[in-house]
């Protein structure tokens, strides 16, 4: 017979090697930050260091004219990320799924591998306005030589389409991995019934490998709020802060601006936030 | 358009140095210079580099997933147990925090434990980045697998849990070479961390020494892409062998559903 | 159903267990092999220490930490210390410059036995965030190399300088320019008279303001090289660069004014020359309750000046700048703010050609009359903490244990003799006057001198294409250079000297 009293205390086992590590290097940091949060230190100004409480969330919200321009990055950065690599990962999945070469889909992986730093450098050259390739063949096709990390909306597609670039071969691996899984007679007994390719796609495909597309949405979301280094690399901002997202502007504050209390605060903000739309993204699907 | 920045990095790469800066851009070049491949490797320690990264990444791998593979696991199996939920929201919150903002404490804490400028200590620095979302990804990987397995197991007495890991084990070889991938990936490609946490320069990784091409007035593109194609080729090797198990996990698994 | 399957995977599963630790083994092994305890008899009678190379010979000697022994059996009266100070630089990663501090390490320790240096850094764009990381904790390093000029972040974590400056016999006077602190000084009040010498430069440069002659002369505006140097206010300057902001008579926007390197930037990453600009002009900080004031966007200086905001924003809402759309943007370039470093001489010139060709203002053949003169703030003198130009600074932070050492290796840094080394090698020029011929700064001559060789140094005046600019540009920065050294350390007439030098470069050009 199993030991009852044992069988209590085993899921706490099985967690205790994990959060054992977690809490050992996360209880420090987590507290530093939310310590400094709460006050308002500042590198221009050594002398200060007082306790305001809520004061910097509640300047965020209020007084910060910034705010509103960074959340809105953030949102469209995060949504566009995820959604086009999701879609572009799922198509190009469903063409190499009937393909047997292991190559290929080693090969496929290549974006994602990358370090960022050359995604960007790459980027930064291709739309370099002075040599880059892309503003040639504009300039070829219109005459016109074009920058364009000079404005915002061309600025934000382009660091999009950097993280878009690597994250839709992330997409592309897990969901073929999962397309393979696929059992084939599902697909055998609706051709059988009469579906073409577009139902099966639907009806079969989709709900197959219902699992694996919510893990890899959160994984996306998760990533595309979190995305910072393509755009420290290639925008920094971008003109006048328009591709600056939550994280990017925590850093701004804390180390460009020095301003670390404030920093901080936006940083644990932005992961309320994320926090929040995790658990609501969860909800949601579960409630389907 | 998916190919461009790879062709791109590959062409500058064997570009000789004046070329790079010219207009029109031309797709083909007139002159390559690929000896640079070779003669990087006298100019700068690229091989010392790729073995740290190498190193670092490993560890984080090592060290990471057994403990995610047992609290998934411990997760799925356990469904009711005091702190559940609370201990899985810790999970999510820690994944959403920002890096960047907490690599002040992080450094303080590892300077603490004397582990600044060791490998090790980068390789427990990026455990701790990696660790909830591996538990979550496993966990959520189990739910793939038929229950009928483990519950046959279970009812043929095999009442110690470890064994049951080393039923459940083989037949999640794809989770685990996904949450593999994943933190492999995360290690061998980080910066900010890596370039506060290490300092002397025989700790480098290889994306700290992409960097060290970028100078402050001038940049050397070609040895920045070099470099970055040497450092992508053992993700690839990596990528390559887990593959292996993608494939039989699944095709087992796809024999099992019969 | 389950025992076969299971018997296979069980032993599967301790396959990949033993891989997975004989791996951890080799990766443990190797790790240990790659970082043996570094200890190196070194030989104190030569000039050049060898440096140990950690593992194979491919690799190039790093020298990260050497020891000194002394093998001879001299006596001396004090035993020596055994101390280990760290040196952060972003220059480590610089080609060129590593070596020569490694040098220079290397001198500092034979002079001091017993005193190890280690020298390590980060990149210069991340040098900043780095340090401050360092700084905070007792891990930080000895002596630091400011990344930036303006140290006002540092500096409450960099010890103060004035005695040990009064001890080795620092003096004010020696540094050109004839700017106000030339040392890096940081006032405890931002405003207040104490001041405390945070940090010693040893080399400086001048923000440069880049202007069209001809376009000045057409649109009535007088030229500032006249009077040496613009002495504009900041209306004056607005008013300057509205005049220079028309449409021509097919409709195309000619803009006033233009931001340097890059351009998504929206402003100036040498922006903070403004900042100082408005600060000498009088100007104060923003409060945070000030709300709707716009950012300037650039590294310290967010919280700095109303003024700056308020120039920044008149300029965006009265569309004197080219700020982003994908409309073509044709102008002949009028005033461009610009850092021209000089140490980099031409090739910075061509650095900021190309950024005007970013804003779609026509190939620099284009570009006739161009001509370079100090940024409109010099000489009305600041009190604050920042600089107008660039410079390297040596602090020593406030949690070393080995102050003494570390001023010691900072006056050696900054000493003639070592200012020499970087001069002959890398063409940078100093500000201590030590290193300079007196007579040569007279009135501030070389300023003067460096503006007419911008002038020297344009690229259509050669027929170049900007590649080709690119591709002489060593060679003329070389030349420049020489001719710059000549400047400093004889007595020939500089106007002769830019006479040769604008052969030299036309014969480059030609070549």
């Amino acid at each position: 017979m199993p030991n009852l009293r044992r069988e209590r205390y085993t899921p706490y086992l099985f967690l205790f090697p994990a959060y054992g590590l977690l809490f050992l290097l996360w209880f420090y940091p987590l507290l530093y930050a939310g310590y400094l949060s709460l006050y308002n230190k500042d590198f221009n100004k050594p002398t200060q260091f007082d306790f305001v409480g809520l004061g910097n969330y509640i300047k965020f919200f209020t007084i910060d004219p910034l705010a509103l321009t960074v959340t809105l990055a953030t949102i469209i950065i995060t949504l566009a990320t995820t959604l086009l690599s999701l879609g572009i990962g799922l198509a190009t999945a469903y063409v190499l799924m009937k393909k047997r070469s292991r190559l290929i889909k080693t090969l496929i992986i290549y974006p994602y591998a990358v370090p960022t730093i050359v995604v960007s450098l790459a980027i930064l050259w291709i739309v370099d306005p002075t040599y880059g390739i892309f503003t040639y063949l504009y300039y070829l096709m219109t005459g016109i030589k074009v920058n364009l990390l000079s404005s915002p909306t061309t600025a934000l597609m382009t660091v999009i389409s950097a993280y878009v670039w690597k994250y839709y071969a992330l997409a592309t691996l897990i969901l073929l991995a999962a397309l393979e899984g696929v059992p084939q007679e599902r697909y055998e007994a609706a051709m059988i019934d009469g579906a073409d390719a577009l139902r099966r796609f639907i009806y079969i495909t989709i709900p197959s490998i219902k699992p694996t597309l919510v893990l890899l949405t959160l994984l996306l979301l998760i990533n595309g709020f979190q995305a910072f280094d393509a755009l420290y690399q290639i925008t920094f901002g971008g003109p006048f802060n328009t591709t600056t997202d939550l994280v990017l502007y925590a850093y701004q504050n804390a180390f460009t601006f020095f301003k670390i209390s404030y920093g901080s605060a936006v940083g644990i903000l932005s992961s309320l936030v994320m926090l929040g739309v995790a658990v609501l993204y969860l909800r949601v699907i579960k409630v389907e | 358009m998916v190919l461009l920045p790879m062709y791109w990095i590959i062409y500058t790469a064997l570009l000789p140095e004046e070329l790079v800066y010219s207009w029109p851009p031309r797709l083909i070049p007139s002159r390559l210079m690929p000896d640079y491949f070779i003669n990087i490797f006298k100019a700068y320690p690229i091989l010392r580099w790729m073995m740290n990264s190498f190193i670092v990444s490993l560890f984080t791998v090592c060290i990471s997933v057994p403990p995610a593979v047992l609290a998934g696991y411990g997760f799925y199996r356990y469904t009711k147990f005091r702190g559940r939920s609370t201990l899985f929201s810790f999970l999510f919150l820690v994944t959403c925090v920002p890096p960047t903002i907490i690599i002040i404490p992080y450094f303080i804490m590892l300077n603490t434990w004397g582990l600044i400028d060791t490998l090790i200590g980068l390789a427990i620095t990026y455990v701790s980045f990696v660790l909830p979302l591996q538990v979550i990804l496993y966990y959520s990987y189990l739910f793939s697998i038929p229950r009928e397995i483990e519950e046959a197991a279970m009812i043929d007495g095999a009442s110690k849990l470890r064994i049951l890991t080393s039923i459940i084990l083989p037949l999640s070889y794809p989770g685990i070479a996904a949450i593999s991938i994943y933190a492999f990936n995360l290690a061998w490609n980080e910066f900010a961390f890596a370039i506060t946490l290490l300092r002397s320069q025989s700790n480098w990784t290889t994306v700290i020494g992409i960097y060290s091409f970028i100078g402050q007035w001038k940049m050397d593109w070609n040895g920045a892409m070099v470099t970055s194609i040497y450092t992508t080729i053992p993700s690839f090797i990596f990528f390559f062998l887990t593959q292996k198990y993608f494939i039989k996990g699944l095709t087992a698994g796809a024999l099992k559903g019969k | 159903m389950s025992s076969e399957p299971k018997k296979v995977d069980r032993r599967k599963f301790i396959y990949a267990g033993l891989g997975a630790v004989a791996l951890i083994a080799i990766g443990a092994a190797a790790y240990v092999a790659m970082n043996p305890p570094v200890v190196t008899q070194t030989v104190t009678t030569s000039t050049t220490v060898p440096t140990t190379s950690l593992v194979t010979t491919t690799m190039p000697t790093t020298s990260v930490i050497t020891t000194t022994v002394p093998t001879t059996s001299v006596v001396t009266t004090t035993a020596p210390i055994p101390t280990h100070l760290r040196y952060f630089t972003h220059q480590v990663f610089e080609a060129g410059v590593k070596e020569i501090w490694e040098d220079v390490i290397n001198m500092y320790q034979q002079r001091n036995p017993g005193v190890t240096v280690e020298l390590y850094g980060a990149p210069w764009s991340k040098a900043q965030d780095v340090l401050i990381v360092e700084l905070q904790t007792s891990a930080a390093p000895d002596i630091v190399m400011l990344p930036w000029p303006p140290i006002t972040p540092f500096a409450p974590f960099l010890e103060p300088l004035d005695d040990y400056m009064k001890k080795y016999g620092w003096n004010l006077d020696d540094i050109a320019y004839q700017r106000e602190p030339d040392l890096a000084v940081w006032s405890k009040e931002s405003g207040g008279d104490d001041k405390i010498y945070a940090a010693l430069h040893s080399s400086g440069e001048e923000s440069a303001l880049i202007y069209r002659r001809d376009i000045f002369k057409e649109r009535g505006i007088p030229d500032p090289q006249e009077e040496g140097y613009p002495k504009w206010s900041l209306d004056e300057f607005l008013n300057v660069i509205r005049k220079c902001t028309y449409t021509k008579s097919d409709g195309t926007k000619v803009y006033g004014y233009a931001f340097p390197t890059n351009p998504a930037d929206g402003v100036s990453r040498w922006g903070e020359d403004w900042v100082d600009y408005l600060l000498a002009a009088g100007g104060g900080l923003v409060r945070p309750e000030q709300p709707g004031k716009i950012i300037c966007g650039v590294k310290p200086y967010i919280d700095a000046n109303v003024e700056v905001g308020e120039f920044m924003r008149t300029l965006v809402k009265e569309e004197l700048v080219p700020v982003g759309t994908l409309k073509p943007k044709y102008f002949d370039l009028q005033i461009m703010g610009q850092v021209c470093m000089t140490r980099h001489g031409p090739w910075q010139f061509g650095l900021f050609a190309s950024t005007v060709e970013g804003y779609g203002g026509g190939h620099p053949e284009q570009m006739p009359n161009v001509s370079a003169t100090l940024l409109p703030f010099f000489g009305k003198g600041w009190k604050y903490a920042d600089e107008t130009g660039w410079s390297t600074a040596f602090g020593i932070a406030k949690n070393s244990p080995h102050k003494e050492e570390a001023f010691k290796f900072i006056n050696l840094a900054c000493s003639p003799e070592v200012c020499k080394i970087f001069t002959e090698k890398l063409f940078w020029l100093f500000c201590n006057k030590k290193v300079l011929s007196p007579d040569v700064f007279d009135k501030h001559p070389f300023l003067k001198a460096y503006a007419t060789a911008q002038e020297i140094a344009e690229v259509h005046a050669y027929g170049l294409t900007l590649p080709g600019f690119a591709a002489k540009s060593t060679e003329m920065w070389k030349a420049w250079m020489d001719t710059a050294q000549k400047i400093l350390y004889t007595n020939e007439n500089i106007a002769d000297l830019y006479v040769q030098l604008q052969d030299r470069l036309e014969t480059i050009a030609k070549g």
